[in-house]
């Protein structure tokens, strides 16, 4: 019994230990700096700071209903502005109306 | 795309250079297109598993206060049908689209296209033999009798191979990321993708192909059991969440310190939990005392990643009405707190000396594993499926339909077994009361459980409509070109759907 609670302590003790060798790793890594370009880098100029990206099917909304500046624009952004631009159709007119008002 | 398809599976796997110089960021269009066929696969298994895991489940719900019900079938009786639940909800449904929101993410990531999808759908392919094959095998009279691991020695090593190709594709992912700092989803993805093979092989080779003796099964049992919610679900909930409400609602997570602080703390004291559930057990105090006091050091992950979410929401809390996505994530990150909280203090002695053994624990493992982690995979493929399809989803009553099925489902399940819970536990420490008096007084609960379950059940029916819509949208007799799905959108509708 006791070599097996020692592979379950062990197994305890190595994943703790793993995560301390991946904590090295991102200090040494610079991982742990330049917090605030790391919290944007989900955001580019395909869904930009300041846009959502979702809302239920067939609706939008304007600036003023989302309270934002700018706000959310149309359902799936980032899809209509694919479809615009990748396949020169099927962007809505309101998209462009709605970011420059 | 360009260059990293290019090496071949052994170059991206060698820690030499690959001669492979990232270029640039791939466009979310490229990613999207390149994660179509294996996440879509991922989604099409695990939402298939969630209603069979469903229809388990009420059967199972059912039995507890009407045990005569198929009781004259074997392959039906309570001891079979709830690790089939069980089972099919955590190894198809739950781990499935865990996968696919996890290979989704880890490419927008890391922006990269998804490289040698075959690994992926061959995965896909062997890890649904392998959960068919353990629910047979359950059914049939073969489980293991381990909370958790039920599927038969023939099942779980299909489980681990498929296991292991996704982990290789992962580490090529990670390879070939185009993108320098790691967002705190990434090492959340990561840090699952690592764990549980961890945590599935040991627990398999130590209780199922070559099983230890005594109460060291306990230890593992838990330890994995634990584990599997903490270091794998856990996780890539919270990546779905930490890169969710940012992204829907157009804003920055609030302190990215906060994040970062409550994933090491999480990986430094999660893994310690699991013997807390065997507090009263035949085990040596200290191993106990240490796993309380891992569990109660977890209020620092918790607090500080439920402070960094609600002080990203504050402000955006109207885009609730606005956003399917937003209003499963948020559910599911407020259900991420009380499950943690609930979970430290049943850790405590004073309170599991009550509780243990009682219907609130059940309440509670649905609080962490359907409120919290299930919410949150909703949520994502509710955000992920219009990409990868290129269409709208077709219903918005529907998607509201399942919200409120499933939330409020959830939430009566919830609130009747932990109140039924502590009664039971409160009686059963009571030695003047006879236990068939306890027994009794529990049947009221378990009759409104069955009922939440029904309206749980709706919820799903709602989400399977709604999926199957969406593919017919692109495929089949109903298909529709792309560009027509968005056609007509006016930008006066207020797209606020109740």
């Amino acid at each position: 019994m006791i070599v097996y609670l020692l592979i379950v302590f062990g197994s305890l003790i190595l994943l703790t230990g793993s995560a301390l060798l991946a904590l090295r790793w991102a200090a040494r890594t610079g991982q742990l700096r330049h917090f605030q370009k790391t919290a944007l880098s989900i955001f580019d100029e395909e869904e930009p700071v300041g846009q959502m990206t979702d809302a239920f099917p067939g609706k939008s909304l304007t600036p003023m209903q989302t309270g934002d500046e700018p706000a959310l624009t149309r359902p799936s952004a980032t899809l209509s502005h694919r479809m615009g631009e990748g396949r020169g159709e099927g962007a809505p007119e309101s998209f462009s109306r709605i970011r420059k008002p | 795309m360009s260059a990293p398809a290019s090496p071949s599976l052994l170059q991206a796997l060698s820690p030499s250079d690959t001669g492979v110089t990232p270029d640039r960021r791939a466009l979310l269009t490229e990613i999207d297109a390149s994660c179509r066929g294996p996440v879509l696969l991922f989604f099409i298994c695990g939402l298939a598993w969630l209603m069979v895991g469903t229809v388990f489940a009420l059967i199972a719900s059912w039995k507890m206060h009407s045990p005569d019900f198929l009781a004259n079938t074997a392959w039906l009786t309570f001891g079979r049908v709830r690790p089939v639940h069980l089972n099919t909800v955590v190894y198809g449904f739950a781990s499935e689209t865990a996968i696919g929101v996890a290979l989704w993410l880890m490419c927008r990531l890391c922006r990269t296209p998804l490289m040698y999808s075959w690994i992926v759908i061959i995965a896909a392919v062997f890890w649904n033999l392998g959960v068919t094959l353990g629910v047979f095998g359950i059914l049939a009279g073969d489980s293991t009798g381990i909370e958790w691991l039920e599927f038969p020695a023939y099942a779980s090593p299909i489980l681990f191979f498929s296991y292991a190709l996704i982990a290789v594709w992962a580490v090529i992912t990670f390879r070939f990321r185009r993108e320098t700092n790691l967002y705190v989803s990434q090492w959340y993805l990561l840090a699952a993708l690592f764990w549980f093979p961890w945590l599935y092989s040991v627990a398999n080779i130590l209780l199922v192909l070559d099983p230890v003796r005594g109460t060291t099964q306990a230890a593992v049992n838990w330890w994995f059991a634990h584990n599997v919610l903490g270091l794998w679900f856990t996780p890539i909930g919270l990546a779905a969440i930490y890169y969710f409400i940012p992204k829907v609602i157009g804003r920055p997570i609030h302190s990215y310190y906060l994040s970062v602080l409550g994933f090491w703390s999480l990986a430094l004291f999660y893994n310690w939990n699991g013997m807390h559930h065997l507090i009263g057990g035949p085990l040596p105090a200290w191993l106990i005392t240490v796993s309380i006091v891992a569990s109660v050091m977890m209020i620092i992950p918790v607090v500080t990643t439920a402070i960094n979410h609600h002080m990203t929401m504050v402000g955006h809390f109207a885009k609730l009405k606005y956003s399917p996505t937003l209003r499963f994530i948020v559910f599911g990150a407020i259900s991420y707190t009380a499950a943690s909280l609930q979970g430290v203090a049943l850790a405590l002695r004073s309170v599991n000396e009550v509780l243990h053994f009682t219907h609130n624990t059940i309440a509670h493992a649905h609080l962490g594993m359907y409120a919290f982690f299930t919410m949150a995979m909703f949520g994502s493929v509710y955000y992920i499926m219009p990409r990868l399809t290129e269409r709208e989803w077709p219903s918005a009553r529907l998607i509201s339909l399942h919200f409120w099925g499933t939330a409020g489902g959830i939430a009566i399940y919830i609130g009747d077994l932990t109140l039924g819970g502590v009664l039971q536990g409160l009686a059963l420490n009571n030695p003047d009361v006879p236990f068939l008096k306890i027994v009794a007084l529990t049947i009221p609960y378990l009759q409104i459980r069955s009922f939440s379950g029904f309206i749980i059940a709706a919820g799903h029916i709602a989400f399977l409509v709604n999926f199957i819509w969406i593919l017919a949208r692109c495929w089949g007799p109903y298909r529709q070109p792309a560009p027509i799905i968005l056609a007509g959108t006016k930008p006066e509708t207020v797209g606020v759907v109740s």
